[in-house]
């Protein structure tokens, strides 16, 4: 039996047997996610919706009580709010600053000049967030290189309060997220057919028109995708938040952490982190429904 | 401007990217609906005119790029290899559509083509471009008929091209000048004898390059009668294109010939190996510089 007449029995077969080796090869990643990700959410949600007594023990009964107290408490509806604004800010700030970047990414005049570009803006995730962070506490402290030079300049007459605001924060995420904004856009960007440009250019729109009217609308799939990227990270981290905000922040993630590990109440930190992952998710969606209209638009 | 691949913008309709160079001019609003209908009938593409580019075939999408360019009423219309995106049907097509297109609108186009088919079929007038320069510019008539030079009879259709010798003493029929052929020869030693027609560019000259035409040549199975008679031809190659055979071969001396006729010229088709005498008249033979 020759390979181009094989019988469908055969290719059925055959399909089978790279399903089953594609399974086989899945099978350790899935245990891994199933054991330390899928499990330990629905404890958490679970958790979620148990009592507790005064002591922070939990108690055998459920209710919604603990999703009461963060709906109904004008402290932790603000806390809401604040950290959906920050990471809204945020996600706003990087995208305007990717863009420049993106567009000098991809009109790098060279392949050499492109990858080092490249290696400078993908450079920073190699080193961890922790230092990363830090390294705006030297910028920004009391007798940090900020207030150190504006004294010198004589600008200020005595230091600016420059760390532990939101402020501070949105500064430090700016700055830990841009790479994730900018491939994103450089891609989408890299993408359109230079062609589109000339077409504009030759129909008689000067580049500026043709920015607006050709190149910004062919990269709303980028920016979208970075967006999501840029506004989940944000909405979720606490690192930053408590080495440059300070842990007093109003900041879903840490009040999380605090209620988890300093207060010990599980069932509400489980409640406060389904409310996060709840918004984050209904937004993220609204921007991903976005993103496919958009796409679906333009390629079908 | 007419791009290969059309430049539709992908994220506006048909509408948006015809009324696209209309809306930069800031037309009212009403003037652009009307010439947009108006392009979009010129292209016979009333009612797409919500569609996306991506809904649309090749031969459409060619329309729409045409009726973009066509709506800020441009001068000069040029057209860069407009229809070598689509598959061959198609393209005849297009190419009489935008032959009529063109009357129709009656806009100066420009039309860059590798297809020399096509450059006949669609100009009044061609460019040849090569090397970097301009070979020759005249209607497809003088292009294929008079070919200025080397480079342009071989570029527009297949040729035989036979280089001779004046032969000024030599006996020859009336209207005629005698040359010796160099690389085509009737035996071993015995250059192939041609007659061409007097023509101004021949005067004096000793050395001449002759383009003869493969659809200008005869092929018989006996040798014609005639003071020129046939040359003799032992058959190489015979390829069936419906409408006609293409048939090359060599001369005995050496020297090959391809001649082009139409399908019923031949009941059966000759085989490689068997003998055809090829004839032509002494003005099929076109000096070219």
């Amino acid at each position: 039996m020759t390979r181009s007449s094989r019988t469908p029995g055969a290719e059925s077969a055959g399909r089978y047997r790279r399903n089953l080796f594609s399974w086989v090869m899945l099978t350790p990643g899935l245990i891994f996610l199933g054991a330390f990700l899928a499990v330990p959410f629905l404890l958490l949600f679970v958790i979620s919706f148990r009592d507790v007594d005064n002591w922070m023990n939990m108690l055998p009964t459920y209710s919604l009580n603990q999703y009461l107290e963060v709906f109904t408490s004008r402290f932790y509806l603000h806390m809401i709010w604040t950290t959906l604004w920050v990471a809204i800010v945020t996600t706003v700030i990087c995208i305007v600053l990717a863009y420049p970047a993106a567009y000098l990414l991809v009109r790098a005049p060279n392949r050499s000049v492109r990858t080092a570009l490249y290696v400078i803006l993908v450079s920073p995730l190699l080193t961890s967030v922790v230092i990363r962070t830090f390294a705006w506490i030297v910028l920004l402290a009391q007798n940090g290189l900020v207030n150190e030079v504006l004294m010198k300049l004589a600008l200020i007459s005595e230091p600016l309060r420059l760390l532990w605001n939101l402020n501070a924060v949105i500064i430090a995420y700016v700055q830990v997220m841009l790479p994730f904004a900018v491939l994103p856009i450089a891609t989408s960007m890299g993408e359109i057919d230079p062609r589109l440009r000339q077409a504009s250019m030759n129909l008689g729109a000067g580049r500026l028109r043709t920015f607006w009217k050709v190149t910004l609308p062919l990269t709303i799939p980028g920016m979208m995708s970075g967006a999501i990227i840029v506004f989940s990270l944000a909405a979720g981290s606490y690192i930053t938040p408590l080495l440059v905000g300070g842990r007093l922040q109003p900041l879903l993630p840490l009040a999380i952490y605090q209620q988890v590990l300093q207060v010990a109440n599980l069932p509400l930190g489980a409640a406060m982190s389904m409310t996060l992952l709840l918004l984050v998710g209904v937004l993220v969606a609204g921007m991903g429904l976005i993103l496919r209209r958009w796409e679906g638009r333009m390629h079908g | 401007m007419v791009f290969q691949n059309y430049a539709l913008f992908p994220h506006l309709n048909v509408f948006e990217n015809v009324a696209y160079g209309l809306r930069i001019r800031k037309m009212k609003k009403a003037e652009i609906a009307a010439r947009v209908e108006r392009c979009l009938a010129a292209v016979r593409l009333e009612g797409f005119a919500e569609r996306m580019p991506h809904q649309l075939s090749g031969g459409q999408q060619q329309r729409v790029a045409i009726a973009r360019a066509l709506a800020t009423e441009p001068k000069v219309l040029l057209l860069d290899e407009p229809l070598s995106n689509l598959d061959a049907k198609l393209r005849k097509e297009m190419q009489t559509e935008l032959r009529s297109l063109q009357r129709r609108v009656g806009i100066t186009t420009i039309l860059v083509t590798h297809d020399q088919e096509e450059a006949l079929s669609l100009s009044d007038r061609i460019g040849i471009l090569g090397d970097g320069e301009l070979k020759q510019v005249g209607t497809p008539l003088e292009i294929y008929r008079r070919p200025a030079n080397r480079f342009v009879a071989e570029f527009i259709g297949q040729v035989n091209l036979i280089e001779a010798q004046a032969l000024p003493g030599a006996d020859r029929p009336p209207g005629t000048l005698a040359f010796a052929a160099r690389g085509h020869s009737v035996a071993p030693g015995k250059p192939l004898r041609l007659y061409a027609a007097e023509h101004p560019s021949l005067a004096g000259r000793e050395s001449v390059l002759f383009m003869l035409r493969p659809e200008r040549i005869r092929l018989s199975p006996a040798p014609p009668e005639g003071a020129a008679g046939g040359v003799e031809l032992r058959i190489e190659s015979v390829v069936y294109a419906g409408s006609a055979v293409r048939i090359a071969g060599v001369l005995p001396g050496g020297g090959e010939l391809t001649a082009l006729s139409s399908d019923p010229s031949f009941p059966v088709l000759p085989e490689p190996g068997g003998i055809l005498y090829a004839s032509w008249e002494p003005g099929d033979l076109i000096p070219i510089e």
